[in-house]
């Protein structure tokens, strides 16, 4: 991965809103950290192709304002445990070996101890956090079998290098989250992820992932007209149709059968994991995994419920 | 074709305006007429000018780039028409300017009317081969109301460079630069087989663009595009549910059904039900039109009858994506 040209900003705006979640979609309620804008992983399936139009990399130099804001956000919290992540506008760990961003954040959400930060991402480089990881920084990463990796995440580490990081964070005392996002359709998908799991199942310690996201492939307009002209027919091999939300998604009965099937596997490997679908309606919800979550608000609670389970009373 | 013009019974020379007579003439002959250079006029035929020449003559002089041979900076269509006239002199201005600004003289000479997406694409595609830099050939496509893109500028390429049969269609149909890029996207056969198809149907622009978007999908999905499968299409929704069944089969379906349930109800005709077209919306529109209570009461009786007979249960199961219903 060559790093393209980073401009360092320093502006004391916000940099910290809720996950801009997508109309009529249940969300998960939680909050980005910009600290980085644009990644250099170059997915194809990438929301960024679609929305940022400048093609370098803008990171925020002043983190004492950054964690000054978190600190305030968390405060006014009291009625659910904050959940936060840099991964929106960029993958958490791509760059961080060169621009050290993540640690002093982590490091003051382990002085905090009142919410949980999340460090999402396909680059399995963890080692230059170690020294400040704490019991509330999640690891996690996005996860795809290998076969989609190498066709739409190119400049991305391999499925087996991104379990290992897990596995080491695990190993670290850290709690890991899974991101099966964006799932995608294509001849042979049902096997690929079925290995997949196994996979996972095989190399991590189930017990101690505190979540795992599913969502499937799901996209702009414009990134609709680059897929045609790039001719990626992995990507179009499902049946799409126009979301309420103005974005392409799979056509529900598909998307129903994937979460299904995911759901199930999932929890044949470990009954207790805690699966949650990102950006889905109601009934998907309750088509896909029998579950009552009508609301972003119900999603939440199941969080906090989860949360609570993981580290008992530590956030009251 | 050389127009007679006897065809146009007020074309007597006393009805031609008296300038004429007092400008500079020059013999075409000695003009290098074949010279296109700075030509962004597409079709160069053009039946009112050739009506209003035959009639009253070039009134406004061409302008020649002084040259041993001089070459047209701005009048091809007025050539054209006095060509097909038989006129053999036109009045005439000499530019004693660089082949770059007699490029721009004659965009711009042009840009006092619109352009069509062919004349538009010439502009930019002229301007590039004269060697004019990508953020001057942005500076007037802005000019054009063309998006300074380079996506849009390799589609001006393309139409400036295509074969007659696509030109002409793409002025026909008022298509944007943005269609041309798609129009381009297909091989040339494809390409022909879209302008036959759509020729065929006469469409607007937007099931054009309907129909090219659905093409490019199933190209991508299947890497080929069955035209004998649409052959024979009535018109272009006819073509555009012919597409979307091979590129939305199951759409297509929950559609299929949805049209049986409601026609096997015999809904009466102030009774709607309506469904999101992308079968994604939970719920359903019911609306209906009375004109007093009696009239309610025997909508309402008939949805309750709907109702027990399980058709609401039936639609339901489409918009919900019931996976083993389908």
């Amino acid at each position: 991965m060559s790093l393209p040209t980073v401009r360092r900003i320093d502006s004391k705006s916000s940099v910290v809103r809720d996950c801009p979640g997508t109309r009529k979609h249940i969300c998960c309620g939680y909050k980005t950290i910009d600290l980085i804008e644009g990644c250099p992983l170059s997915c194809s399936y990438c929301i960024l192709r679609g929305y940022l139009n400048n093609p370098g990399i803008a990171v925020r130099t002043d983190l004492g304002a950054v964690i000054s804001e978190i600190d305030r956000l968390i405060a006014c919290k009291k009625t659910h445990v904050l959940r936060f992540g840099t991964g929106e506008l960029s993958d958490s760990l791509a760059l961080d070996d060169e621009l050290h961003v993540n640690g002093p954040v982590a490091q003051f959400f382990g002085e905090r101890k009142k919410a949980l930060l999340e460090l999402k991402s396909k680059w399995a480089s963890i080692d230059c956090l170690k020294p400040y990881l704490n019991p509330y920084v999640v690891i996690s990463f996005s996860v795809a079998p290998q076969r989609m990796i190498d066709m739409e995440e190119k400049s991305t580490s391999p499925i087996s290098g991104r379990l290992k990081a897990l596995k080491k964070a695990q190993d670290w005392g850290c709690f890991v989250g899974l991101h099966f996002d964006p799932v995608i359709i294509y001849e042979g998908f049902e096997k690929d992820y079925a290995d997949l799991i196994d996979e996972i199942a095989g190399t991590l310690d189930l017990k101690r992932v505190i979540w795992v996201s599913v969502g499937c492939l799901r996209f702009t307009p414009p990134l609709m007209n680059l897929f045609l002209r790039e001719k990626r027919a992995n990507l179009l091999h499902g049946e799409f149709i126009m979301g309420e939300d103005g974005k392409f998604r799979y056509i529900k009965v598909e998307r129903v059968k994937v979460y299904r099937m995911l759901y199930r596997r999932l929890l044949e490997k470990e009954p207790g994991l805690f699966v949650y679908l990102c950006m889905e309606r109601a009934d998907v919800w309750h088509q896909a995994t029998g579950r009552e979550i009508k609301t972003s608000e119900d999603l939440t609670a199941c969080f906090d419920r989860r949360i609570g389970e993981f580290y008992g009373g530590s956030f009251a | 074709m050389v127009l007679n013009l006897g065809e146009y019974p007020h074309a007597k020379k006393a009805d031609r305006a008296p300038t004429v007579a007092k400008m500079e003439t020059v013999e075409i002959d000695k003009i290098h007429v074949n010279d296109r250079s700075f030509c962004v006029s597409y079709p160069l035929e053009d039946d009112l000018l050739l009506a209003s020449i035959a009639k009253f003559g070039v009134l406004v002089p061409l302008s020649l780039l002084r040259k041993e041979h001089p070459v047209i900076v701005t009048g091809f269509k007025r050539l054209d028409a006095a060509r097909r006239l038989g006129i053999d002199e036109l009045p005439y201005v000499f530019l004693d300017i660089t082949e770059r600004q007699a490029l721009l003289t004659a965009i711009h000479d042009n840009m006092t009317r619109p352009l069509n997406t062919v004349e538009k694409a010439l502009c930019v595609d002229k301007m590039l081969a004269a060697g004019f830099k990508v953020e001057e050939v942005y500076e007037v496509m802005t000019m054009l109301g063309l998006p300074p893109r380079e996506n849009i500028l390799k589609a001006a390429i393309s139409a400036a460079w295509a074969e007659e049969q696509t030109k002409s269609f793409i002025v026909k149909h008022q298509l944007p630069l943005t269609l041309v890029e798609q129009l381009f996207w297909f091989e040339p056969e494809e390409r022909y087989g879209i302008i036959r198809l759509a020729e065929a149907v006469h469409g607007t622009v937007s099931s054009f663009r309907e129909m090219l978007q659905l093409m490019m999908l199933l190209k991508v999905k299947r890497g080929a595009i069955d035209f004998q499968q649409l052959d024979g299409a009535k018109d272009a929704d006819a073509i555009r549910q012919r597409l979307k069944r091979q590129t939305h089969p199951l759409l297509s379906d929950l559609e299929e059904k949805l049209k049986m349930l409601l026609s096997a109800c015999a809904l009466p005709p102030h009774i709607k039900v309506r469904v999101d077209p992308a079968f994604e919306k939970e719920s359903i529109d019911i609306s209906l039109r009375a004109g007093n209570s009696q009239e309610i009461e025997e909508a309402l009786k008939k949805l309750e009858c709907l109702t027990g007979q399980g058709l609401f249960r039936s639609i339901f199961e489409l918009t919900h994506g019931t996976p083993h219903r389908l």
